[in-house]
């Protein structure tokens, strides 16, 4: 179970996030929608520990996030996969590069044994071959299945995908739907998706969260996502920004 | 704008870098047990380091003893004993002078990159793609660069300064002939001291191999987000780290005097 009490976070004079509380259950896909620009990004970093929030806790199958020490969160880190909205592959490292770097730092595999995962994974995110690239010889919807592959290489208890459609074509969309989905089935990963996608919503999760200027406006099943709750979460964006 | 959220004056600015560069350091040093899981890439970064600096060094060595031997000819008819002017030469402005003209020029070179690429790093979401592959920054992207610097910048010095040593005496000797082959090497072994040279062109391009690259990490990890940022991160590591040396060479030049 991942949750959080009262989280604010504000960056100078504006706030992302302006009390929100959720719970998150444990081997489900939960997806948090709302408007851009609502603090999804935020919430999502303050989840992982990438951010510190001004208030509130992050309670992540009983422990803390928010007051654990710089060792602590290294150690965290490693039961956790992200993928950044914007993919954050490393551009000096080709993709098989990019994928290994977390076993050959962590791991005691035999190259062959780390060159065989490598390879398994890129086939399960549909990219096998393309290893030896990098990063900028991708398109984008590519590299953001290399940033699934890698969060996912580590076997992670817990997958924190920022947007994960966002920015790509429908065919590369409907790829990393399957991809997520194989991921949320399989039980053992707790996935949470943040997303402005109502239809991504809608076809993958077990559990939503409506978040609107930073703060939680729903939360439950995904019965949740009536008309009337998507017209109040959207609704105005556009005359309010 | 609450009286909290004022900007700092430069006075107070100065003091935050100051306390940023030491918890940057306290950092560093933290990571340094976790280096030995990125043998690989300092051994990457050596070769880097000395594939892009040895030619810069290379070239500056043989134009300051080019400029070194053409000084001499146009003093020659002043110099009491030749042989004392090669030993000036040699000993102050090879062997002190010259680390600190090559750490100048790393510091836009070395420095700069190193900077731009960390605070590129920072901007892209990369550095916080490494935390959650529990890579520390520091230990993944800056020890190996400082142990390339620190192991190989002397090793850029050593063979730099004797293409200086080369140059100058071909253009002593042999093309100006304003100095003898005996006086030339005369000059070079009088006055020469070992303990002198190791700090020169050891001890001390290894201290300018740490600060240049440390320093550059340092201010690519706190800059501002946005090309501008990045901008800025390059140029203000260069401008630091170049004062930076200028005074850790005198303070070295106060100790070893």
């Amino acid at each position: 179970m991942i949750a959080a009490r009262g989280l604010r976070k504000s960056f100078g004079r504006t706030t992302a996030l302006d009390g929100a509380s959720l719970a998150l259950p444990s081997g489900r896909v939960s997806v948090v929608l709302g408007p851009s620009g609502h603090g999804k990004t935020v919430l999502l970093k303050c989840l992982a520990g990438l951010l510190r929030p001004d208030a509130g806790c992050v309670d992540f199958d009983g422990r803390d996030v928010t007051d654990m020490g710089e060792r602590e969160l290294y150690s965290f880190w490693k039961r956790v996969g992200f993928v950044f909205q914007e993919s954050a592959l490393i551009d000096s490292l080709t993709v098989e590069e990019n994928l290994a770097l977390y076993w050959r730092v962590h791991g005691s595999l035999s190259r062959s044994a780390l060159r065989e995962k490598v390879a398994a994974v890129l086939d399960t995110v549909g990219l096998a071959g393309l290893g030896s690239g990098f990063p900028e010889e991708l398109s984008g919807g590519m590299k953001k299945r290399v940033a699934v592959a890698r969060a996912l290489i580590k076997e992670p208890a817990y997958l924190l995908c920022d947007e994960p459609t966002s920015g790509i074509d429908r065919r590369n969309a409907g790829i990393m739907k399957d991809l997520l989905r194989r991921c949320g089935r399989e039980g053992s990963t707790t996935l949470v998706v943040v997303t402005h996608d109502v239809q991504l919503a809608r076809e993958m999760a077990d559990h939503v969260v409506g978040l609107r200027k930073g703060r939680v406006l729903f939360e439950g099943g995904p019965a949740q996502l009536t008309e009337d709750r998507l017209d109040r979460l959207y609704e105005g964006v556009d005359n309010e920004r | 704008m609450r009286p909290e959220e004022s900007p700092p004056n430069k006075l107070e600015a100065f003091f935050l870098a100051l306390g940023g560069l030491a918890s940057q350091l306290v950092d560093f040093l933290r990571s340094l047990p976790e280096v030995r899981s990125y043998r690989w890439e300092a051994v990457r970064q050596c070769d880097t380091f000395l594939t892009e600096t040895l030619p810069i060094g290379l070239f500056t060595g043989f134009f300051a003893g080019v400029g070194a031997g053409m000084h001499g000819q146009n003093l020659s008819s002043l110099l009491f004993s030749h042989y004392s002017y090669v030993s000036i030469i040699t000993r102050f402005g090879i062997l002190e002078l010259f680390p600190l003209i090559l750490g100048l020029i790393l510091a836009g070179k070395v420095g700069a990159t190193v900077a731009a690429e960390v605070a590129s790093m920072k901007v892209n979401g990369q550095l916080d793609a490494l935390r959650t592959m529990s890579i520390r920054p520091a230990a993944y992207l800056g020890w190996p660069r400082v142990l390339a610097a620190v192991a190989m910048l002397p090793v850029v010095v050593v063979i730099s300064d004797m293409c200086a040593y080369l140059s100058s005496y071909l253009m002593s000797v042999h093309l100006f002939g304003w100095v003898s082959t005996p006086d030339f090497l005369r000059g070079l072994k009088s006055d020469f001291s070992v303990p002198f040279a190791f700090v020169h062109i050891v001890l001390k391009p290894a201290l300018f191999g740490f600060l240049i690259v440390f320093l550059g990490y340092f201010f690519g990890e706190r800059a501002s987000l946005g090309a501008k940022g990045v901008g800025r991160a390059s140029t203000t590591a260069a401008v630091a780290i170049s004062l930076v040396l200028v005074v850790v060479n005198y303070l070295i030049g106060v100790v070893t005097n």
